[in-house]
């Protein structure tokens, strides 16, 4: 990471909260902006060109929903990171549909929030000139040459098993809900038990151990997760 | 409404004017008269007016006073018409005739008189025996209800059916306040100052007095030991048609009734309520104590370990200052897992667990809730076996994988270092039935029936990190909720751990995709 501090905005109503991620954000060279209610995190997000936004859900004016519908309505791209409760994966869901980009849920381990923040800031990178090569724990992906090695061991894909594990390369780190990967794999209408059925495949060629898998990671109630280790 | 015995209507008074009694009347001396012409030739025509007598007696028995006059002169006038010379002339020639005539007008006026009274009297016992017999079924019937809306409904309906009055109900309620109710649909606007006058004679000082007049309605009071429950009112122009006594008596004699079975429910109300109450409060006690040891213990911890970092940081080495934090986290994390549990209990005791079920695969679950629980089961084995054959299940994915992470949290509790926790997922021919199966201490087997219960912590093992009391329990809410059963068995052999099934039966297997809408 270059001497550069990304600037990021924090929205949480809890102090303690922002406190928290105001000292280890810091460390990890993010100049972070603070605010506390929606109408602020508007505001600082068109003056002060954050760089990603890590968004509570829960807000004492704006709810964080209508706070990620109207930075889309004004056509922002910005990665935002939503920090959720659990229990509301319904709240995640429309949060992601809406156009977020990726959440947490409260309590997070401060590696997984670095984690998160890292693959969204890459993704607006990677969207002018993607890597074409994932490598990961073992996994690599070669999606010019649309070549997957396990353990340098080449194993051969189904077309489906490929548009899907391509589709998690492209957002690796990140969360794509089930609907998206649907709609991008099979179109509209399809039952997502194919989508599971088509995981299990996948993880049974790709994984060391399918029960346990390392890479292809279950975001219960929301989607898929492709785990990058790099 | 419904009423399950219909109460006959019992007439109040004797009816005024009955045409058919002076027509019958008639009738009848016509028939004494037939009578006597055919008695008198063998009687001799002196006895005639026997003949009469007897029909004037069998019409004030039966038709009363009114038609036993009316019958009494008639025979009179037909006796000197067709029995007294000169025969069919009214006109009186002996005066032994004359006095006659005297008598037999006195003999049947009293005897009519005598006998209208007795059938008087024998109607109104007829009458009060019916109203007996359905102040009796009244009684029966509010000795079987025990809902105050369903008692207040069968009183208005007696007072309805047996008087042929609109009542209205006025309860006292708590804190001076009052409910009240009326027979069928309408609506009764009682004035404030009526209304405060009414309130004021359940005081018990004014228990005593008896039904009382106020604005238009007419109030009985019903009564108890304690003061009055409230009143019942009915409705009666007072002016034209003022209650009978008779009317006042049975009024009151239903709101003595209703008093009592009221009286009866509302203790019964008391009664229920203070045991919830109770058993509320021991809940309330049980959380109390949970909270406090299990919010506490975590936080003392935390509390002991950042305070050790931050004074005597400097004194500890890196690998003992990892320890420490690491234990930060383990407790924090514990901190967070009963917190999750209370919110679940809270969410399931509210009624708000909506499951948004859809098709998921057991073992991808599996998988997500062993990995949830990594840091509890170390140093334990984990064993998974899923049945290849397995369908689908129609679930939520959230709440199961929540049951899941609790089972396995709690075999985690009990398992033994070194031990494995098998985890298990077959389709038994119309079944799915998953598993947890610890190699721990077991359950006391006095107790397999009490392990889902709120609150329920094994007494059995070393407690080394002991329970909420809350994991299973929700487990058994989730798992209802999602219809399938949560059980519990211990292994065959003694002391050789639990084994946790839950079973799916058919109706939550997720029907296969469609093939129109094949990949």
């Amino acid at each position: 990471m270059s001497a550069r501090y990304i600037p990021l905005l924090v929205v949480d109503d809890d102090p303690a909260m922002r406190r928290l991620l105001r000292t280890s954000l810091t460390v990890q060279g993010y100049r972070v902006f603070e605010a506390a209610t929606g109408s602020e995190a508007l505001e600082i997000a068109g003056h002060q060109a954050p760089e990603v936004i890590l968004l509570d859900l829960g807000l004492p004016d704006i709810d964080g929903i209508d706070v990620i519908r109207r930075l889309r309505g004004t056509g922002s791209m910005l990665p935002i990171i939503v920090l959720s409760s659990r229990g509301d994966e319904q709240g995640k869901v429309e949060a992601l549909d809406l156009g977020a980009d990726d959440y947490v849920t409260k309590p997070f381990g401060m590696a997984e929030l670095i984690a998160r923040i890292r693959a969204a800031l890459r993704h607006r990178l990677q969207e002018q000139g993607a890597e074409s090569v994932f490598s990961s724990d073992g996994l690599e992906v070669d999606l010019t040459r649309r070549r997957v090695l396990v353990r340098e061991t080449e194993v051969k894909l189904s077309n489906k098993e490929w548009d899907i594990l391509r589709l998690l390369v492209i957002h690796s780190g990140k969360v794509l809900t089930h609907r998206v990967i649907m709609q991008e794999v099979w179109g509209p209408n399809v039952d997502v038990q194919y989508l599971r059925i088509y995981v299990r495949q996948l993880r049974q060629k790709i994984e060391l151990n399918p029960q346990r898998p390392r890479h292809i990671i279950t975001e219960t109630g929301v989607g898929y997760r492709l785990r990058s280790a790099g | 409404m419904t009423q399950a015995e219909p109460t006959p209507s019992v007439p109040m008074a004797a009816p005024a004017w009955e045409p058919e009694g002076y027509a019958l009347a008639a009738a009848a001396v016509a028939a004494g008269v037939l009578c006597a012409f055919v008695i008198s030739p063998i009687a001799g025509p002196e006895n005639t007016n026997l003949v009469f007598l007897v029909f004037v007696i069998a019409v004030a028995v039966r038709y009363g006073l009114g038609p036993s006059f009316l019958a009494s002169v008639l025979s009179v006038l037909a006796l000197n018409f067709f029995y007294m010379a000169p025969v069919y002339t009214f006109v009186v020639a002996d005066p032994t005739n004359l006095v006659t005539l005297l008598f037999f007008t006195v003999v049947a006026l009293v005897t009519s008189h005598l006998a209208a009274l007795a059938r008087s009297q024998a109607i109104a016992a007829r009458m009060r025996a019916e109203q007996a017999e359905a102040l009796y079924r009244f009684s029966r019937r509010l000795s079987e209800l025990v809902q105050l809306d369903e008692l207040l409904e069968a009183t208005l309906d007696q007072v309805t059916s047996m008087l042929s009055l609109a009542g209205v109900l006025i309860l006292r309620d708590e804190g001076g306040k009052y409910r009240m109710r009326t027979s069928g649909e309408q609506s009764v606007s009682i004035d404030p100052i009526d209304l405060s006058v009414v309130q004021a004679s359940w005081s018990r000082e004014m228990n005593e007095r008896e039904a009382m007049r106020v604005g238009g309605h007419f109030y009985f009071p019903l009564r108890t030991s304690h003061g009055g429950l409230g009143s019942i009112g009915v409705k009666r122009d007072w002016a034209t048609a003022p209650l009978t006594g008779e009317e006042r008596k049975l009024i009151g004699a239903i709101a003595d009734q209703a008093a009592v079975a009221l009286e009866r429910v509302l203790l019964a109300t008391e009664r229920d309520e203070a045991r919830m109450a109770a058993e509320k409060e021991r809940l309330r006690s049980t959380l109390l104590a949970s909270l406090s040891h299990d919010l506490k213990t975590p936080l003392a911890s935390i509390t002991g370990a950042v305070t050790a970092l931050r004074q005597y940081g400097q004194l500890y080495d890196a690998a003992a200052r990892d320890d420490l934090a690491a234990m930060i986290q383990d407790e924090a994390e514990r901190l967070a897992r009963f917190v999750g549990n209370l919110l679940d209990m809270a969410r399931l005791e509210a009624g708000g667990v909506r499951p948004r079920l859809e098709a998921v695969d057991v073992g991808d679950l599996i998988g997500t809730a062993l990995q949830r629980t990594e840091g509890l089961l170390q140093g334990v084995e984990t064993h998974v076996a899923i049945d290849p054959e397995l369908p689908m299940l129609n679930l939520d994915p959230v709440l199961f994988e929540q049951v899941l992470v609790n089972l396995l949290d709690n075999a985690a509790r009990y398992a033994p270092p070194g031990s494995t926790v098998e985890v298990g997922a077959e389709l038994r021919s119309d079944r799915v039935v998953l598993s947890v199966t610890d190699e721990g201490p077991g359950i006391p087997p006095a107790d397999l029936g009490r392990v889902f219960d709120k609150f329920y912590r094994s007494e059995n093992g070393d407690r080394k990190r002991g329970g909420t009391g809350l994991g299973l329990a929700i487990c058994r809410g989730f798992v209802a909720a999602l219809g399938g059963d949560i059980a519990v068995a211990n292994r065959a052999a003694p002391d050789s751990g639990a084994h946790f099934t839950i079973s799916f039966p058919q109706g939550a297997f997720a029907l296969p995709p469609q093939e129109s809408a094949a990949p």
